[in-house]
């Protein structure tokens, strides 16, 4: 392997790839802004500019892409309440928080921060451990999704905010909505009403631009109108208030960000779960773990280090079965495997050893590279990108919902997606004013499809092996995903009985 | 005079009238692929309940008129907005998104009080412009399939 | 100021993408082929890829695109329109307005299957379209994990399978998926036990087969030749007419076992009906002619699939071939 690394180190001295470098990390970071455009859509976009390029090259810029966009969509949750995707929402609810206090800059920081800390370590996974761990996510299976989606489930219970009642009502419209469609085991259409569009179901990513961006600029252009505030940040003449890296944050953070980093890469490499099931998991473990929970959801910088370290240690680790095994997870590893194919670099152990090894692991470099110049990028612009929260918004306000409905068309080529982000943009603001909860209705969505379709293709899988019950005690994945989802569950009571019996 | 509820009740009963809805739905899905359906309503109908047991409690528990932190009633700017949203939706579907955007833009500013023609036309242009290279030119997005006017703005 | 500094940064950033796609796939060529002004195709052709970008019939197309491009001079683009296993794009073609033959849709034998779907029955068939030509054909085969023990060759698999149950997936469970169709013959021919497990994609169907999850796999020689030069895994038939050049020892299923059973998927062109019928002859010389440069052959061969000619009404009938087997299949 050092053979293959140090002659990969060397296709970095190629202009066009240290090119492509830069435009995937930069073209990452502006298309994540952009609300509705993520990454995969970004390297959709792509495929056609890579094709005359060299695979290196057309890789590594797609891959910097990947981890980028991201993080791109990271920043705009946390200035305008605009996350790119859904792997940024957990992010949001913190970094918004900070960022109408005026410390917009110190949030940026600790995103920029968080996510190359995660995404490096992602990245050190892939190029270690790459075939060694893509064997382990063969022991992977539709059981283990679902349980994997279980543990997701049961985050939306720290989701609730104060009426538990909405906040499961919320949850559950979100599955609901999920089941929207063709159901994947039968084919018999659900709730389409005949209409075609319908069939594949709502996207997550239309559904929550609605409920974060549209939602909240309702609520600004309100405030603006009463005169209330002009800007984003509270006290705008006070300016940006808080600094690029308060002392001891290096210290607070460090814990939060290794768990959560390590999370994010196990989790993504599970190929059904992806970087937002990776990204809200660390998020509840932070939140459970921390002395101060309640601190998370009103502007804590561990919640924003949680769930970014997470989210960029996961597109590592979703490389991972890509690579080795040809199985991609998400619909932006399904678009890699394609531009894989098309250079001539079919996925498999092939691409470990012999000829091709060295442009596997040139591309692997490339993406530990994307992250450090991503936190180059990012803390070297913090302060500019923090500026835009006072920007007035009068003219924040057009240009968000201009780029959206835009960015949701791009999403599929379909208008039918910018009229289901403007209707959930709708409820996203009678939600609000009903105090319900948006995010446990993301996650529902999110989850829904991975836990009914996983859970009767488990059925099926285990009819033959005498039911549910041998099934699930002849795999040992799966018995340790329920500990861990028990442990999880019940540690609070744990934790109480035993202070109540010190007391 | 009876006394007022608060507002959680008639929230509940409203969402307990839409799972009924979606329960008749969800009723005429046929076999296996009803479970999930009808469980997730059932569940939300009893969530709905909940809402309405709490803010029973809340109305119980209030003197006098209720507040809350943001109504219908005080969001007229809000859903006045989402409406002219909705126009340059239209215009964006039915004409074309390179003149509904400039159209949309140049109104929202002025509708939210930038004072300076200069400013909000300059703004404007600019967008225009970067969206224009970034999309059409750069991404090949076939946005010009979208409305009448849209093959004028189409790059080859 | 900085609102200025960030407009620039943004700018320099779209130079940059444009210089990066300099000689980027389809480009448009300078249009000075001499006097070409008001014959046919004289702007930008788009070809529709009914499904998501990056997957097989997206890399066909986009490799079309290039060798079209060049050969016709006008630029050619590729346009992904996903949804419903390719229908949203299909209704929109054959629905919309495009008859001045300047849009190209891709179509594959699903799209014949998907009058017979029985959950969501389709209103087009192939009378709905005029077919230009085919691109590929990709036959299908059966595989076993390169470590099984418990068959090795097409004989115990079906001894072994006839007493005991085979898993296998496929993206539906009835007569519009091929898998499903070949478990389905297995079990009526055979008497084997056969059971599918609905996933949504074959890249999904090949994971579960390496974990072990699914007994054998049936894909297409393009899914797993690379697998099965690199030793992963066992092909025990293949199920086409005669034996692919790809892989020339594998048997067919009827030599291996005395029934005939051909199975393969094919994907072309087509124009929507009312494109007049001159500028049809003259699209598939086009795109017949384009098939033959020598850098559009090297490119489809790395993908390892087998190129196809096949044009007009022998297309049609190449698309329609598998809709008598599949009837008498499924009873």
């Amino acid at each position: 392997m050092l053979e293959y690394l140090s002659a990969a180190i060397a296709s970095f001295a190629s202009i066009e790839v240290l090119l492509a470098l830069t435009v995937g990390v930069v073209g990452g970071m502006v298309i994540g802004i952009i609300p509705g455009l993520g990454p995969s859509v970004g390297i959709a976009l792509l495929l056609p500019i890579s094709f005359s390029m060299s695979p290196t090259a057309a890789l590594v810029m797609m891959t910097a892409m990947y981890t980028t966009g991201v993080y791109g969509g990271s920043i705009t949750a946390v200035l305008c309440h605009t996350p790119g995707t859904a792997a940024s929402a957990a992010t949001t609810m913190d970094g918004y928080e900070l960022t109408k206090k005026g410390r917009g800059m110190e949030a940026i920081s600790v995103v920029t921060v968080a996510s190359v800390v995660g995404g490096i370590i992602g990245a050190v996974c892939l190029i270690l451990f790459a075939p060694a761990l893509g064997k382990i996510s063969l022991m992977f299976s539709c059981l283990e999704y679902f349980l994997v989606a279980c543990f997701g489930l049961l985050v939306v219970s720290g989701l609730t905010g104060d009426n538990q009642a909405k906040g499961f009502f919320s949850a559950l419209l979100g599955l609901l909505i999920g089941c929207v469609g063709m159901d994947s085991i039968n084919g018999v259409s659900r709730f389409t009403f005949g209409q075609l569009w319908l069939e594949d179901g709502l996207d997550s990513t239309p559904i929550l631009i609605g409920l974060f961006s549209i939602s909240q600029v309702l609520v600004l252009v309100d405030k603006l109108l009463r005169g209330s505030s002009s800007t984003i940040v509270d006290d705008p003449a006070a300016g940006l208030k808080g600094k690029r890296w308060e002392k001891g944050n290096g210290k607070k953070l460090a814990p939060t960000m290794m768990r959560s980093s390590v999370i994010g890469a196990f989790v993504g490499f599970i190929p059904a779960a992806g970087c937002s099931i990776a990204a809200w998991i660390s998020y509840s473990i932070a939140k459970q773990t921390s002395k101060n929970p309640e601190e998370f959801g009103k502007g804590s910088i561990v919640g924003i280090a949680a769930s970014e370290a997470s989210n960029n240690a996961a597109c590592g680790g979703a490389l991972i079965p890509l690579f080795t095994l040809g199985i991609p997870g998400s619909p932006v590893t399904a678009i890699l495997y394609g531009a894989l194919l098309m250079h001539g670099l079919q996925p498999g152990s092939g691409l470990f050893t012999g000829g091709k090894a060295v442009t596997t692991y040139a591309i692997f470099l490339g993406f530990l590279f994307a992250n450090v110049l991503m936190g180059i990028i990012g803390l070297t612009m913090a302060k500019q990108m923090a500026r835009i929260c006072l920007v007035p918004n009068s003219v924040l306000v057009p240009i968000i919902v201009a780029l959206a409905c835009i960015g949701t068309y791009a999403l599929s080529n379909n208008m039918m997606e910018v009229v289901i982000m403007l209707a959930f943009g709708l409820i996203g603001y009678l939600m609000k004013i009903f105090e319900f909860e948006p995010a446990p209705l993301v996650l529902g969505v999110v989850l829904a499809d991975i836990l009914e379709s996983n859970f009767r293709r488990t059925l099926i899988m285990a009819a033959p092996k005498g039911g549910l019950i041998p099934y699930f005690f002849s795999r040992p994945v799966a018995i340790i995903i329920v500990l861990v989802i028990l442990g999880f569950a019940l540690a609070p009571f744990i934790v109480k009985a035993v202070q109540k019996k010190k007391a | 005079m009876t006394k007022k509820f608060h507002r959680d009740v008639w929230v509940g009963v409203a969402l307990l009238a839409f799972c009924a809805v979606v329960f008749f739905l969800a009723l005429q899905i046929s076999g296996q692929s009803a479970v999930v359906p009808i469980t997730l309503t059932v569940l939300m109908a009893v969530c709905s309940l909940f809402i309405i047991l709490k803010g029973l409690r809340l109305t119980k528990a209030q003197e006098g008129e209720f507040h809350y932190a943001l109504t219908v009633k005080d969001s007229k700017n809000a859903f006045l907005f989402m409406g002219f949203i909705i126009i340059y939706y239209l215009l964006f579907r039915y004409v074309t998104y390179w003149i509904a955007t400039p159209v949309f833009m140049i109104f929202a500013m002025k509708h939210l009080k930038v004072k300076s023609w200069k400013v909000n036309i300059l703004i404007t242009v600019l967008y225009m412009i970067i969206c224009y290279v970034a999309f059409v030119i750069i991404l090949q997005l076939p946005i010009y399939k979208v409305g009448v006017l849209g093959r004028w703005f189409r790059y080859v | 100021m900085k609102k200025m500094f960030a407009l620039v940064s943004a700018c320099a950033l779209a130079l940059s993408l444009t210089a990066c796609s300099g000689g980027g796939s389809a480009q448009a060529p300078n249009n000075n082929n001499a006097g070409k002004g008001d014959s046919f195709p004289n702007e930008t052709i788009t070809l529709v890829c009914p499904f998501s970008a990056g997957g097989g019939t997206d890399i066909g197309a986009r490799n079309m695109a290039t060798a079209l491009s060049a050969d016709l001079g006008v630029n050619v683009v590729v346009e992904n329109q996903t949804g419903s296993g390719g229908w949203v794009a299909w209704t929109d073609l054959i629905t919309g307005d495009y008859d001045d033959g300047y849009t190209i849709g891709l179509i594959n034998h699903n799209f014949v299957f998907g009058e017979l779907d029985p959950e969501n029955p389709r209103d087009y068939n192939l009378d709905d379209v005029q077919v230009l030509c085919n691109q590929v054909v990709d036959y299908d085969v059966l595989a076993i994990r390169a470590n099984e023990t418990r068959f090795t060759d097409i004989d115990s698999f079906i001894e072994y399978a006839k007493s005991n149950p085979i898993l296998i997936s496929a993206q539906a469970t009835g007569i519009t998926d091929g898998e499903s169709t070949k478990a389905e013959w297995f079990n009526k021919t055979f008497g084997t036990q056969i059971t599918v497990i609905p996933v949504d994609g074959a890249s999904d169907s090949r994971g579960m087969f390496l974990a072990g999850d699914t007994d054998i796999l049936f894909g297409s020689i393009s899914d797993v030749n690379t697998a099965y030069q690199n030793g992963e895994m066992k092909l025990l038939c293949q199920f086409a007419e005669e034996r692919s050049e790809f892989i020339p020892e594998v048997p067919t299923v009827e030599e291996a076992t005395g029934e005939k059973l051909v199975a393969f998927a094919a994907r072309g062109y087509f124009y929507p009906n009312g494109v007049p019928a001159d500028k049809v002859e003259f699209m598939t010389n086009a795109l017949l002619k384009s098939m033959e440069r020598s850098d559009y052959i090297e490119n489809m061969a790395a993908l390892g699939l087998e190129l196809d000619n096949t044009s007009g009404e022998a297309y049609a009938e190449l698309l329609n071939s598998q809709m008598e087997t599949r009837l008498s299949i499924w009873g």
